[in-house]
């Protein structure tokens, strides 16, 4: 059996086991509002997600049982979108997720499938999960893209030593399959997983520090295939044909099918170090260092050997505060994050760095929740500053962005007779551009350059507001569950859009429309 | 609270930071010298004005820029990859005439040509355009269509043809005009079994045989096909702006017909091929075979060519475009036929069967039309320097899409077509979607 379907068989069951464990255990309708609590109140909420991103936190972070499972419908439709992005999608989603304690060891699975529906995407035959890519085919005429992504996580920890020492290990892993359904097709395969082991010391009632090792290793495959031979026979059709974009500029064409394919494999390592301080007074503090380098290697093998085309190394780096504190009668959180990301290309035509991508963004959040028997009120703030920049040294582009994200927003839930609630929320969004650096050769302006460059220049910096407004129904079923109605929709405006003397053949929309319906059952 | 957001509003201010990111590699300047390529120096034609037009072959964006007096200029910011630059300048009859003391009829063009050349990071070389002034005749090879059409819905190379036109303003005659399929390398992958130059087509002075005397490779070029039109001498007078068509098989291949076999041969669309029944020449193999095409019929109607020397089973052009076409006319008391032959310059001695290409003598080729593979990464070096043809002409859409090559018109003069013929294909030529003989683009 090989190494693959025994991650999958390993990481499949994880999340189902704890759901029978779940059943003996006979969770009653005390729990579903527990676990309903713990998804509605977003103090609750924000520190249930900052526990799913580390093993560390199971044994403090992570709500001794919890289960949900939810069917998710999403529609996004409108042209105000990066290049690459589609102009239309539609999503559906099976998410299953849970926590439980058998004895010592506390565990945490999730599994979800998702079915994805783009229409009118270009440049882009890209799983979606590496967009800082250097190497990848495309063309400027538009496809339909079709998506089946699984994903399943699982985590094990015990404490030892009367809770003085805990390790801890998890393990993710992703398969997706993604094709277009008019020429060119692209078909591309993927898997990824990742490993984390996690140790943590108390070294006081207060205080605690941790490390963790992730390891892990991916594949992506790409192959492009055409109904029409028109399309590869010659390079007349510059709509329709093969570009190979290797870097931030304009590809070249790549027309016969042994070339148009290419195999991406990744690998990656990484080490967290962790400190957490809990104070009755302060309330309690988890700070988080995370450093991982991946590596990407670009090529082919035929049985004549390999052929390399490119490499790639991403370092990420992030840094987490989260800040919890329980009030008399209300909870307040706060998520401070830095997050860096820099990849560096290796040309293996010019043998040299040609590609630099660089992103880092800062973001605080600040969240307050008061819940009383009747009433709930959940509400918060949030300032992000993203700074993005994409350098191709050969075609002499030098492209970034420097935006604020303002966000704001508030929700009430209201507690009916027999456990039923309504809950209503408003969020407001703003972006605000700041500075930017646009250097790109006109001499050298061609498909890539008119279609995505240009395109993207002009969305990342234009300023836009955004609301939306969620509401929720959640009512008691079989006596054992919490079922929750939940629609949300978000309407974006672009406010100003920079104007540029170039020659534009698509610039970003004015607006765009996002939707989504879910049905959740906790337990 | 309020101010403790003011104070996380400062910090991001500050905290995130733009990166000063530099990639080891950056585009290329690259030095272009024209100068011409004179045999005699007694005069000096002008510089100024010499246009260069560089061509990226990934992105066919193209960059034109201008000599100096010098015949200097850079150019700057080049993204590394394969280029052709182009060098020309039209020299009007006046200013030739009084720079060089000799009376010419019509503009004189210069050219010079590198094609498919690699720039790469770090590229230091200073490339040498020599401006030469080609052969401008009063006939010129008008239309190529040696795509053939639809392998399945047309009549794969069955329609191909050939058209040459009187360029000029009188009558001239066909009569013994010969044409010629020309050789050299045309797939890069078996370059290691050939004597190379430098430009890495074939170096004909290391045929077996050949005569150290003569410019081999410059002097010269080598058919596979080489036929001349019959004719008394002047049995087929051709009038300015008109055209004479030679065809693989002059019938209307868009009808079913017999072939040599008697089974009818059709074609399921014949939207996509054309009538080749009015030609005024074909070709007709079937005399000099054992075993001959099906569909290559003698069309009583339409006289026959003289075939010297043939490949094939018909006058079968090369559908990919890798071999070129030359339009010749021997001086007087000379034999075409009679013209000697030598074998592909292999590094391994020939064996006696081994194949023969006819040398034909360059200031013989009235015109000459380089062809290419469509796709640039199939594209071969050169055959032709820029004294026959400057540039290449090729069908866009690749072999068996019905396109052709044409000339294109430069003006009509009196309701005669006068075609553009600045000796430079990529220049002179454009492209026909439906191969069509006889007409103009």
């Amino acid at each position: 059996m090989n190494k693959k379907v025994k991650t999958l068989l390993a990481t499949l069951f994880s999340p189902l086991f704890l759901f029978a464990q779940s059943k003996q255990d006979s969770i009653g309708l005390d729990q579903a509002k527990k676990s309903l609590n713990y998804y509605t109140d977003s103090v609750s909420l924000l520190s249930y997600n900052f526990a799913k991103e580390s093993s560390y936190y199971l044994s403090s972070l992570m709500p001794n049982k919890v289960s949900r499972i939810a069917l998710r419908y999403d529609f996004h439709k409108g042209h105000y979108t990066l290049s690459q992005g589609a102009t239309k999608i539609n999503a559906g989603t099976l998410l299953t997720e849970g926590a439980t304690k058998l004895g010592a060891i506390k565990l945490f699975g999730a599994f979800s499938y998702k079915k994805t529906f783009e229409d009118s995407t270009r440049f882009s035959h890209q799983t979606r999960s590496n967009t800082s890519t250097p190497y990848y085919f495309g063309s400027p005429a538009y496809v339909h893209y079709e998506r089946s992504v699984y994903t399943f996580k699982a985590m094990a920890g015990r404490t030892f030593f009367s809770d003085k020492f805990d390790i801890a290990i998890g393990t993710d892993y992703k398969v997706g399959n993604h094709f277009s359904t008019n020429d060119p097709r692209g078909d591309i395969g993927e898997y990824q997983f990742n490993l984390i082991g996690s140790l943590g010391y108390n070294l006081s009632k207060k205080i605690k520090i941790g490390l963790a090792y992730r390891n892990g290793y991916g594949q992506e495959k790409v192959n492009i295939g055409y109904k029409n031979p028109r399309y590869y026979e010659s390079s007349v059709y510059p709509m329709y044909y093969n570009h190979l974009i290797n870097g931030y500029g304009e590809g070249k064409p790549v027309l016969e099918a042994n070339n148009r394919v290419y195999t991406d494999n990744q690998t990656r390592e990484g080490f967290d170090v962790y400190l957490d301080i809990n104070s009755s007074s302060a309330g309690n503090f988890y700070l988080s260092g995370n450093y991982i380098t991946e590596h990407q290697r670009y090529f082919h093998s035929t049985v004549d050997g390999f052929t390399e085309f490119s490499e790639y190394d991403l370092n990420k780096m992030s840094i987490n505060l989260l800040w919890l504190k329980n009030l008399q009668s209300a909870s307040i959180g706060a998520l401070l994050n830095y997050n860096d990301l820099t990849g560096k290309d290796f040309n293996m035509v010019f043998l040299a760095n040609n590609y630099i991508y660089a992103r880092n963004n800062i973001s605080a959040k600040i969240f307050f929740n008061k819940a009383g028997k009747k009433i709930a009120y959940n509400h918060f703030i949030q300032v992000s500053k993203t700074i993005e920049e994409s350098i191709d040294g050969v075609k002499a582009n030098d492209i970034s962005f420097e935006n604020l994200l303002f966000v704001g927003g508030t929700g009430v839930r209201k507690n009916c007779i027999k456990n039923s609630f309504f809950g209503l929320s408003f969020m407001a969004q703003y972006k605000l551009p700041l500075n930017d650096t646009f250097k790109v050769l006109q001499a050298n302006e061609a498909y890539f350059t008119r279609y995505v460059i240009y395109h993207d220049y002009l969305y990342n910096t234009s300023s836009h507001l955004a609301g939306s407004i969620a509401g929720e129904y959640g009512f008691p079923i079989f006596n054992t569950m919490q079922a929750s109605f939940k629609i949300n929709a978000t309407y974006t405006q672009k406010l100003e859009q920079k104007l540029l003397n170039r020659n534009i053949v698509s610039a970003p929309g004015k607006d765009r429309f996002s939707s989504n319906i879910s049905l959740n059952l906790y337990f | 609270m309020r101010k403790y957001f003011y104070l996380i509003l400062a910090s991001l201010a500050f905290a995130s930071c733009k990166k000063n990111n530099t990639t080891d590699i950056q585009p290329v300047d690259v030095n272009v010298t024209v100068a011409y390529s004179l045999q005699t120096s007694g005069y000096q034609l002008p510089l100024t004005g010499v246009k260069v037009k560089v061509t990226n072959l990934d992105t066919k964006i193209i960059q034109e820029f201008t000599a100096s007096d010098k015949g200097m200029l850079k150019a700057t910011q080049l993204t590394p990859g394969l280029y052709d630059i182009d060098a020309s300048i039209i020299i009007s009859a006046k200013d030739y005439a009084s720079i060089t003391g000799n009376a010419v009829a019509k503009d004189v063009t210069y050219n010079a040509s590198v094609k498919n050349k690699p720039i790469g990071v770090g590229f230091s070389e200073t490339i040498d355009l020599k401006l030469v002034s080609g052969s401008i005749g009063d006939w010129v090879i008008k239309q190529i269509s040696y795509s053939g059409s639809d392998r399945v819905n047309g009549a794969t190379f069955r329609d191909q043809f050939i058209e040459f036109y009187n360029n000029s303003d009188k009558t001239l005659y066909a009569d013994s005009l010969c044409f010629a399929e020309t050789v050299g390398l045309i797939t890069k992958s078996s370059s290691s079994t050939y004597n190379l130059l430098a430009t890495g087509q074939l170096d004909w002075a290391k045929s077996v045989g050949m005569p150290a005397n003569i410019d081999a490779n410059n002097d010269y070029i080598y058919a596979r096909a080489f036929f001349m039109i019959p004719g008394t001498g002047k049995q087929y007078p051709i009038r300015p702006g008109e055209s004479i068509v030679v065809a693989q098989t002059a019938i209307n291949h868009k009808t079913p017909f017999t072939g040599a076999d008697g089974k009818t041969i059709s074609v399921l669309n014949p939207a996509l091929t054309i009538d080749l029944s009015t030609a005024n020449f074909e070709a007709y193999y079937a005399p000099f075979l054992s075993k001959p095409l099906a569909s290559d019929i003698d069309n009583p109607a339409i006289p026959n060519l003289k075939v010297f020397a043939y490949f094939g089973t018909d006058m079968i052009f090369d559908t990919g475009g890798r071999y070129s076409y030359a339009l010749i006319k021997a001086g007087t008391n000379q034999n075409p036929e009679a013209w000697p032959q030598y074998n592909y310059p292999t590094k391994a001695t020939p064996s006696s069967g081994a194949n023969k290409f006819y040398q034909i003598p360059a200031k013989y080729v009235l015109d000459a039309v380089e062809v290419q593979p469509n796709e640039v990464s199939d594209r071969i070096p050169k055959k032709y320097g820029a004294g026959l043809d400057a540039g290449f002409a090729f069908s866009p859409l690749g072999q068996y899409t019905s396109q052709s090559v044409i000339r294109k018109t430069e003006k009509t003069v009196n309701g005669r077509v006068i075609l553009k013929d600045t000796n430079n294909s990529t220049e002179d030529f454009e492209n026909l979607t439906l191969a069509a003989p006889r007409t103009f683009k």
